[in-house]
């Protein structure tokens, strides 16, 4: 698969959980594909996969040249492509707030410029870091989180804290 | 059967020879047996003449011992009286001499009685002298060497004391400041902990009031500001 076109796909899925159901999905086609009562790849298409993956994978195939009716083709594509979701980069986000479809496209971009193209978003949701984020990527962990911020308030400027409180 | 006229002779005359031989010899013979007949006589004679002789002696002998025994009996019967008047003389000697004896060495040994007496009261009162100067000096040197011991014994108890004192002094200041060190650790961690608890306290609260009050808007800028972090803190592939 062309690599531009590999990025496009997997830019067209941002997180983790997108990439599992795609994943999933694509497992239903191909078990799908040799069945005799299936009788075209829409056919199939629109039984096992939902109308977003459906279209990824035309895009896909459209892009690759590969005729709907050449299963084999077919198959190898689509595994090509569940390989490439299962070897794709995981950037770990940890959230105080579960994340909008908006905040993740603007994590996914920012996500896609510096760490780059094709990384999943994995993002758990904690309520204690009170805000910001926790990012754990590549063995690296970063800890921007509005807890984190305050601990370190508190052990720098802390005895001035509390000495403010107490003359008060 | 003619026999030879000169052996016939010589026969006879050989047998007249022995018929010679043989009367000298009968002769000879009954000499002999006179002569010994004659011996024997003389030598019973001798033999009675000794037996007579014996017989004799010995009744000479014995009348004689029995003139002996009789006078040596009279004559000790008369040395017993005449012992026996002596004795009592003796006797009466001896017991004057005796008694003379007697009070003379009854006054000698009176005498050195009193000699000795007074000889063991004098040695005895110098051994009384000189055992109560003795006591007295020993009581002296018993009471200088206790005094000595005792004075010895203070400087010791004075000096173990000392030392001892020294010794506990040195603890207690080692006690003392391991204990203040303690208490010191103990403050510090106390104080720590105190801090430790004031800050979560303010930690908590300003949590609570920041959690409440922080809106999804302010949310999303402080996950872009985290973001922004990240790549400022140089985040890499």
């Amino acid at each position: 698969m062309d690599k531009n076109l590999k990025y496009e796909i997997l830019n067209q899925v941002k997180t983790v959980e997108e990439a599992e159901n795609l994943s999933s999905e694509v497992d239903s086609i191909l078990s799908s594909l040799y069945k005799v009562k299936n009788k075209d790849l829409s056919q199939i298409l629109s039984k096992s996969a939902g109308k977003q993956t459906a279209a990824i994978i035309k895009s896909v195939l459209e892009s690759e040249k590969i005729s709907e009716s050449d299963l084999s083709a077919v198959e190898k594509t689509l595994s090509g492509l569940k390989e490439d979701l299962k070897n794709a980069q995981v950037i770990k986000i940890t959230l105080a707030i579960d994340p909008t479809t908006e905040l993740i496209s603007h994590i996914h971009a920012w996500v896609t410029e510096n760490i780059g193209r094709g990384t999943l978003l994995e993002t758990n949701k904690d309520e204690s870091i009170l805000g910001g984020a926790i990012i754990a990527v590549n063995g690296q962990y970063k800890d921007f989180s509005l807890k984190k911020s305050l601990e370190n308030i508190f052990e720098s400027h802390g005895s001035e804290l509390l000495k403010s409180i107490t003359a008060k | 059967m003619s026999i030879d006229p000169l052996i016939f002779f010589d026969i006879i005359a050989a047998l007249f020879i022995l018929a010679v031989a043989l009367a000298a010899m009968a002769i000879s013979y009954s000499q002999l047996v006179r002569k010994q007949n004659s011996n024997q006589k003389k030598y019973d004679e001798i033999l009675n003449e000794i037996n007579r002789k014996d017989v004799d002696f010995l009744e000479d002998a014995r009348q004689k011992g029995a003139q002996i025994i009789e006078g040596s009996t009279k004559k000790a019967q008369q040395i017993i009286e005449e012992s026996q008047t002596l004795s009592s003389e003796y006797r009466k000697q001896l017991d004057e001499a005796l008694e003379t004896l007697i009070k003379h060495q009854t006054s000698y040994f009176e005498k050195a009685s009193q000699d000795f007496l007074s000889e063991y009261k004098k040695e005895l009162d110098s051994l009384k002298a000189r055992a109560i100067e003795v006591a007295q000096n020993t009581s002296k040197d018993i009471e200088e060497d206790t005094e000595r011991e005792i004075k010895e014994f203070d400087n010791v108890l004075a000096q173990e004391t000392f030392s001892a004192q020294k010794i506990v002094e040195g603890k207690i200041e080692e006690e003392y400041s391991t204990a203040q060190k303690e208490v010191e650790a103990y403050r510090q961690e106390m104080m720590k902990k105190l801090e430790g608890q004031i800050y979560k306290i303010l930690e908590d609260v300003s949590k609570m009031a920041i959690g409440k009050s922080i809106s999804l808007a302010d949310h999303e800028q402080l996950i872009i500001d985290a973001l922004e972090k990240a790549k400022k803190d140089g985040i890499q592939k």
